[in-house]
């Protein structure tokens, strides 16, 4: 054990020592250290007003919260038990422990004892902002500090109860965990659905089944002693279970890991597997040529993955029958805040990973050779590149305004609907690949880095969304002012893909090499 | 007076306070092999890079049939990296393909594809995924799909790598028949005999600088170890 936290130690200092070498990489921190500080300092100088807009949590937005958290639990403890399980770092590491002669059981305990660390360091900066903007004002500081400590408990048993859940679940027992993993998930679910319904919904359904995981989440909130108790003695049960059953797990733990990694790998390039081992080629004639050339070898990649069309048709079907929900609940409902939260924090989430995804795609791409063989300028490839992508995910999105639209028999949201979408998805994977320039790691969503990625798409968004709104005011009618987003959208993605290109010129290779090394 | 096909004049790349590479100079002529050889971190992928335009080099200046060359020109020296990344979801024949269209090459570059294919032996497995393909398959597509391009000059990264030894053979009569062809190679490798059975001239590198220079033989003159292997020649100078 004392090698092993020996080991922990130089990893640590080599990683100081590596942000003492380019301290500039520390610049990420700053939003995130200032924003932090203005809340706390507003919490503990400021009037009793909350800091940051007044968003007070209902018992029906807790009860969604309890779901919320069901739904990790049950898809962490499912996919832990199919073996989807990262316990060591680098397939590497699993053969350096190997060979150290350390024993099975000392080494699981220490991963697992990792990840807890990790996990809680990790997630610590994210509760306290959850904390100084949601915590009631009137807590003590020791209840307070108590709610803080079992809110951290409760997510490091989240994240690190994939290692005893797959021990646990090695054998007869495998089957079983998977379907407990998703019933909890499918009661998630509906807890999230009976929390984001309205008050009336949530007062029958909660009355019907006599079991709110609000409550918990309102404990934990208050600071409750017992809550922290329990906390504290999961998280030990879960312990005590990798001592117990670790013993001979090496080989099974080196085969998921790898398993796990390569998975990974495959996600940060965006490849997908295919079901073929050899296919017809496609003839030249049909190729475009110059720069769409890029757009017809993502096309052809999408056709070609496997259960790639299915996805993106069922991904179409659950747009269209969300903008559908959504105008016939508008219909039938009073209160439309629940539906609007959950919709506003779908499409929030959509434009926060859509960059992402480019990113990802193309950290994939710039390491390929034969990228850089096109004659065209580097921003029309980007550009070509960048269209490929937006065209299925853009129609897929803009199908929830266009059956809004058909439902609520409303002309202009029909017609503009796919337009101003595609527009937009096409302008977030330009932001994606200007982010991958300005930081060459796709995948990075921290702390401070979801920070800066949430206010750079904030503030990339805004723009467009003032504009059309100002054409609007402005008596403009629904299809100038859909035509000004759309414009708005062109305009800052072929701005973003000319910085872009700028950054990758001369440095693509490398770009791409420091993703794949991170 | 006679121009080189390629002259590269005092490349120097920094990383921070090392050095990674300090004024490399050397030209070469038109369908010339040349293997720059030395030790791990002497710079010879620190080069290709800045050769190929993909790492920005600090100081220096690469020319081509006596044109200076801006940062764009990918197109007239192509990498071929250590690792063979092709795409995965295109065929053989595709990858051809691909290169062609967004090139613009113009008309009648399919027999070329066709030609480069068979020479490759790549025939078989012209509607093979690049996921589906061996270290060496790739390798070879990748080649292929690089002369089609129309290099002039080819950098070879540590080509044998991950080779067995008859994709090493194969390697070897394909780097003689593009060079017969015209094609200017510069290749890196750790494996001596091959180089000096395979390359016109050497370089020998060590931290960033070109210590040696010369055929087989004026190494070992230098050296003055001329019953001495090359390899023995390489240790002692690059002690």
């Amino acid at each position: 054990m004392r090698a092993l936290a020996y080991l922990e130690w130089r990893f640590a200092m080599h990683q100081i020592a590596a942000i003492g070498r380019s301290p500039l990489r520390l610049a990420i921190w700053i939003p995130y250290a200032l924003s932090l500080g203005y809340l706390a300092c507003a919490r503990l100088f400021g009037s009793h007003q909350m800091p940051v807009g007044s968003v007070r949590l209902s018992a029906e937005h807790l009860t969604g919260m309890g779901g919320l958290y069901l739904i990790a639990l049950g898809i962490t403890v499912a996919l832990s038990a199919g073996g989807r399980v990262s316990a060591f770092r680098t397939t590497a590491e699993a053969v350096l422990f190997s060979n150290s002669g350390i024993k099975p059981i000392d080494m699981a305990v220490w991963l697992q004892l990792r990840k807890l660390l990790a996990s809680g360091l990790r997630w610590a900066g994210a509760l306290a902002y959850y904390f100084l903007i949601f915590f009631p004002q009137h807590a003590s500081p020791l209840g307070a500090a108590i709610a803080f400590l079992t809110a951290l408990l409760a997510v490091a048993l989240l994240m690190s109860v994939e290692l005893p859940i797959f021990l646990l679940s090695r054998g007869s027992f495998n089957l079983g965990f998977r379907a407990f993993g998703w019933i909890v998930a499918a009661t998630g679910f509906a807890y999230v659905a009976i929390g984001f319904s309205g008050e009336r919904v949530w007062k029958t359904a909660i009355g019907f089944v006599r079991c709110d995981p609000g409550g918990a989440v309102r404990s934990i909130q208050r600071g409750s002693p017992s809550a922290l108790v329990l906390f504290c003695a999961l998280l030990a049960v879960m312990l005590l279970a990798v001592v117990c059953l670790a013993h001979d797990s090496l080989p099974e733990l080196y085969a998921v890991s790898r398993r796990s990694l390569a998975a990974v790998r495959r996600r940060q390039s965006a490849v997908r597997q295919t079901r073929y081992g050899a296919v017809v080629s496609t003839p030249a004639a049909r190729i475009p040529s110059g720069a769409l050339a890029l757009a017809w070898k993502d096309w052809i990649g999408f056709r070609r993955g496997r259960g790639s069309f299915a996805l993106w048709a069922g991904g179409c079907l659950f747009w269209a029958a969300c903008g559908a929900g959504f105008a016939y609940a508008s219909i039938a409902l009073d209160d439309l805040s629940p539906m609007l939260t959950l919709f506003g924090a779908s499409a929030l989430l959509l434009v926060f990973l859509a960059p992402q995804g480019a990113a990802a795609g193309l950290a994939g791409d710039l390491a390929k050779p034969l990228f850089w063989l096109g004659k065209d300028a580097l921003r029309s490839r980007l550009a070509a590149w960048t269209l490929g992508r937006a065209l299925r995910g853009g129609v897929a999105v803009g199908l929830a305004p266009f059956s809004a639209g058909l439902v609520l028999h409303q002309l202009p949201l029909t017609l503009a609907a796919v337009p101003v979408c595609l527009a937009a998805y096409w302008s977030l994977q330009a932001l994606g690949i200007g982010l991958y320039a300005l930081f060459p790691n796709p995948i990075d969503a921290r702390g401070p880095m979801a920070l800066v990625r949430t206010l750079v798409t904030a503030a990339y968004i805004l723009p467009a969304l003032v504009l059309g709104g100002a054409v609007a005011a402005l008596g403009g009618g629904a299809a100038a002012a859909a035509a000004t987003v759309c414009l708005a959208f062109v305009a800052e993605g072929f701005l973003t893909i000319e910085f872009a290109a700028h950054r990758f010129s001369e440095r693509g290779a490398t770009t791409a090499i420091v993703a794949e090394s991170a | 007076m006679h121009e080189p096909q390629l002259r590269v004049e005092g490349l120097t790349k920094r990383f921070g306070a090392k050095l990674g590479l300090d004024g490399l100079t050397f030209s070469l002529d038109r369908g010339e092999i040349l293997g720059l050889l030395g030790p791990n971190g002497a710079g010879k992928t620190t080069t290709f890079l800045c050769l190929n335009g993909l790492l920005r080099p600090d100081s220096g200046s690469i020319w081509f049939g006596g044109k200076l060359l801006g940062g764009d020109r990918g197109r007239i020296i192509s990498l071929i990296p250590e690792t063979p990344d092709v795409y995965p979801m295109l065929t053989v024949w595709e990858h051809l393909a691909f290169v062609a269209r967004s090139g613009r090459i113009p008309d009648g570059w399919e027999a070329r594809a066709e030609d480069l294919l068979a020479r490759f032996n790549l025939g078989d497995q012209r509607h093979t995924l690049g996921q589906a393909l061996s270290k060496g398959m790739r390798q070879k597509t990748l080649i292929a799909a690089t002369v089609l391009a129309g290099a002039p000059i080819l950098l070879f990264d540590e080509p044998m790598i991950g080779l067995d030894p008859r994709g090493q053979r194969e390697l070897r009569e394909l780097i003689r028949s593009l060079s017969a062809a015209g094609t200017t190679i510069v290749m890196s490798t750790h494996l001596i005999e091959s180089a000096e059975a395979l390359c016109d001239r050497l370089i020998f590198m060590k931290s960033g600088v070109a210590i040696a220079s010369g055929n087989a033989a004026e190494l070992r003159s230098r050296a003055n170890r001329a019953d001495r292997t090359l390899e023995d020649v390489f240790l002692e100078i690059t002690a």
